[in-house]
């Protein structure tokens, strides 16, 4: 008699640390988890689209439009309807996607259609604000972060809570490459000025100076008083500089996620009240691909529902989608 | 296993596309290569002093006196131009008399007198003093006169700043 073949220690270890690192990437998501995040990013598309000034970059000189990479393509600066064409187009595929997509016969083909071409859209729109001599990193993050999900299965359900991979792997590739971008805006500081960048004047006198150009900030005199105080701006900077450099870790601990959101609507709001750089759009991609959607709302509505069994009224109902 | 489980897979497009869209944003911001949309993500990365200076345009009006060009005031369209000032050193006469002229023009869009536009070098200091924020310009340096209207004398030896 002889034992049955077993495969060596370091082979199963082997497929099991690639097993790991493949589901970094490419690991299971809920569909549900996937729906949320498409629609808050559509809805996050949406209102940028239509509070942002896109329609005043209209009628820029020629000398002034120095044409992004993107759209090297254009002679000048497109015209006002162009512009607002675009801008209803975003919208229209937003609506489209949230009432069309409902329908069960439609749902593939529309929600993957609105979803790529409200992509597209702020793409453009996007490229033209980069167009003006300098890059314009505000909606980069966004861009970046919601590109994968263009390529997403367009039939996930909120009903469907059963992790697969075909719906993971676009959530998981947004999460790393936002991870990419976080982490490099912390390198490159280091890259730059070395550990300057925390122990040394820097944050004292970027609080001093506020926006670029040394307008007041919103918080001006809070940021004087900071600046004014040592080692404030140094902690500050150090707390900045870790955040960004170990934003990897959320590919990695889905644990540390809700830290790294909170952490990311901290520095993001320092920076708008303090120096004047309103980069408010990051943490809210931040919140939306880290954050379980799924999972905050089965909680919020356990908890409802407990309360309203406590009270004796009928529990909520949520129809599936 | 049932049919959700088989189908269950990434696509091998999939796959594909994340490795070169990671790939692709590690190798731009490594390089530090600009060209939107890849970037080299440098935001704020070096270090700040309490001195500054930038290019700063002024029009000059009919009577000859020098005024600061306020970009807020302007159209939305010229809110950057401030940074192709930047670039100035680096441009050729022809292409700053591009930018010049847009700057003009805007300026006599807002019904504003140009008889030409000055770009001067300006640096300024921050100070703290008794908890209170105090910048004042140390330095100014012209160093260009364009969009000049016909029949501008050229820059004067002295300008009354309005």
């Amino acid at each position: 008699m002889s034992a049955p073949p077993v495969a060596p220690a370091s082979a199963t270890d082997r497929r099991s640390v690639g097993r790991w690192f493949d589901d970094l990437l490419f690991g299971p998501e809920a569909p549900a988890r996937l729906l949320a995040v498409q629609a808050l990013f559509l809805v996050l598309i949406a209102v940028r689209t239509v509070l942002s000034p896109y329609p005043k970059l209209a009628g820029a000189p020629e000398a002034l439009f120095k044409p992004a990479w993107a759209v090297s393509w254009l002679d000048a600066m497109p015209p006002r309807w162009v512009i607002v064409l675009v801008q209803v187009a975003i919208v229209g595929a937003a609506v489209a996607w949230f009432v069309i997509g409902r329908h069960p016969q439609w749902r593939g083909p529309v929600r993957r259609g609105a979803y790529a071409i409200a992509w597209l859209g702020f793409f453009f729109l996007a490229a033209l604000r980069g167009s003006r001599g300098k890059i314009f990193h505000i909606e980069l993050l966004l861009v970046w972060a919601s590109l994968p999900l263009v390529f997403a299965p367009g039939d996930a359900r909120w009903s469907d809570r059963r992790p697969q991979r075909r719906y993971g792997w676009t959530i998981r590739t947004a999460i790393a490459a936002m991870s990419v971008i976080y982490c490099f805006t912390g390198l490159q500081k280091l890259r730059a000025s070395g550990l300057g960048w925390v122990f040394s004047d820097n944050m004292k006198w970027a609080l001093a100076w506020g926006r670029v150009r040394g307008e007041a900030t919103p918080l001006q005199d809070v940021a004087v008083w900071l600046a004014a105080h040592r080692p404030l701006p140094e902690i500050f900077a150090l707390c900045i500089l870790v955040f960004e450099v170990s934003f990897p870790l959320v590919v990695f601990f889905r644990r540390v996620r809700p830290a790294f959101v909170v952490a990311a609507w901290l520095f993001h709001m320092g920076t708008v009240l303090l120096l004047g750089l309103d980069y408010t759009m990051w943490p809210a991609t931040v919140t939306i691909l880290l954050l379980d959607w799924p999972a905050i709302v089965d909680r919020v509505s356990g908890w409802r529902g407990r309360t309203v069994q406590a009270t004796g009224a009928s529990p909520p109902v949520h129809p599936a989608t | 296993m049932d049919d959700t489980t088989r189908r269950d897979r990434v696509p091998v497009a999939g796959r594909v596309f994340a490795i070169v869209l990671l790939v692709t944003l590690i190798w731009f911001g490594w390089n530090k290569v600009e060209h939107w949309p890849f970037t080299g993500w440098r935001l704020y990365s070096n270090v700040k002093g309490n001195t500054a200076g930038s290019f700063f345009p002024f029009r000059i009006d009919a009577d000859g006196a020098l005024h600061r060009v306020d970009f807020t005031e302007m159209p939305d369209a010229y809110s950057r131009a401030p940074y192709l000032l930047e670039k100035f050193e680096r441009y050729s006469d022809a292409q700053r008399e591009a930018v010049c002229d847009a700057i003009a023009e805007g300026e006599r869009g807002e019904g504003r007198d140009v008889e030409a536009i000055h770009v001067y070098w300006e640096r300024y200091r921050v100070r703290i003093i008794e908890g209170e924020r105090v910048k004042d310009r140390i330095e100014r340096e012209f160093r260009w006169s364009c969009a000049e209207a016909p029949g501008y004398d050229g820059p004067p030896d002295a300008v009354v700043e309005g």
